[in-house]
């Protein structure tokens, strides 16, 4: 009986231990799943991408990238660079030194380059390419972060 | 005796689990911080073809991708300021920065490294 007793508790004791090692291994980059909107905060040097419906405030240097897939896109853009519209739909800021603020119901915003400063709200996907390091907010919650990825990882936001 | 290696086993595991409590707590982002800083090249990316010395392509295999982007951004605004016409290279980048928002890294760095090359020998 003692001897059934000390066995029990010992199965306890590695359920718990184990448990416990499992409920708190770092959750890297993974998101909440459900509905609303959510908001983008991104610095660093690579590929900063953002694809959807929402508002994107960009800042940084390199080549800018803005497509407007329903044509109702707000686009303002601001500093240095040479605008070229492509036949293929996209608008290019060659040597682009300054802001863009761009929102649409389906829109497409890239900023190659360094020193990128991003904030984005609303539904989509990022792609954050380099180094650097992001986070996104839904209802004042912390739900994703990390750090930009060497190879071209699309995120979900929110 | 059985019983103790029973217990001792217990309380690693348990020590195992307290630890990863301690040091990796809900929230805390991942360890390897992203530091933001303007990349250096490698010696091989820095060459310019015009020097006598050079390798015949870059080393693409040692590059990361921010060394790979920020050579491209480089000799494109070498080749433009000398009054080259960039405009294949240009398109091709753009293809690489589509397969990068599809998630096709393999892709993305194909056409990268194909606009680096453009640039590096026009």
């Amino acid at each position: 009986m003692k001897t059934t007793r000390f066995y029990t508790i010992t199965v306890l004791a590695l359920i718990l231990a184990l448990t416990g090692a499992a409920a708190f291994v770092p959750q890297t980059a993974s998101a909440e799943s459900g509905g609303g909107t959510g908001t983008l905060t991104a610095s660093g040097d690579g590929l900063a991408g953002i694809r959807g419906n929402g508002s994107v405030h960009i800042t940084g240097n390199g080549i800018l990238y803005i497509r407007d897939y329903a044509g109702d896109a707000s686009i303002q853009v601001t500093g240095s660079g040479v605008k070229t519209e492509l036949p293929n739909g996209w608008i290019r800021y060659m040597g682009f030194h300054g802001t863009a603020d761009v929102s649409g119901s389906m829109i497409s915003v890239a900023l190659s380059g360094y020193d990128i400063d991003l904030q984005a709200s609303g539904t989509g996907k990022f792609l954050l390419r380099g180094n650097g390091t992001y986070s996104v907010v839904r209802d004042g919650v912390v739900i994703l972060s990390g750090t930009w990825t060497e190879s071209a990882e699309v995120q979900q936001l929110p | 005796m059985n019983r103790w290696i029973v217990v001792l086993f217990s309380l690693s595991l348990l020590f195992s689990g307290c630890a990863r409590f301690s040091g990796q707590g809900a929230g805390t982002p991942p360890t390897q911080t992203g530091t933001a800083s303007i990349p250096t090249m490698t010696a091989a990316s820095t060459q310019m073809p015009s020097a006598p010395t050079l390798s015949p392509t870059p080393d693409f295999s040692s590059m990361t991708f921010v060394e790979k982007n920020e050579l491209f951004l480089q000799l494109l605004a070498e080749r433009q300021a000398a009054g080259l016409d960039t405009s294949e290279a240009e398109e091709v980048y753009l293809l690489s920065v589509e397969a990068s928002f599809d998630g096709d890294s393999i892709q993305a760095d194909q056409y990268l490294e194909q606009a680096i090359l453009l640039l590096w020998n026009p």
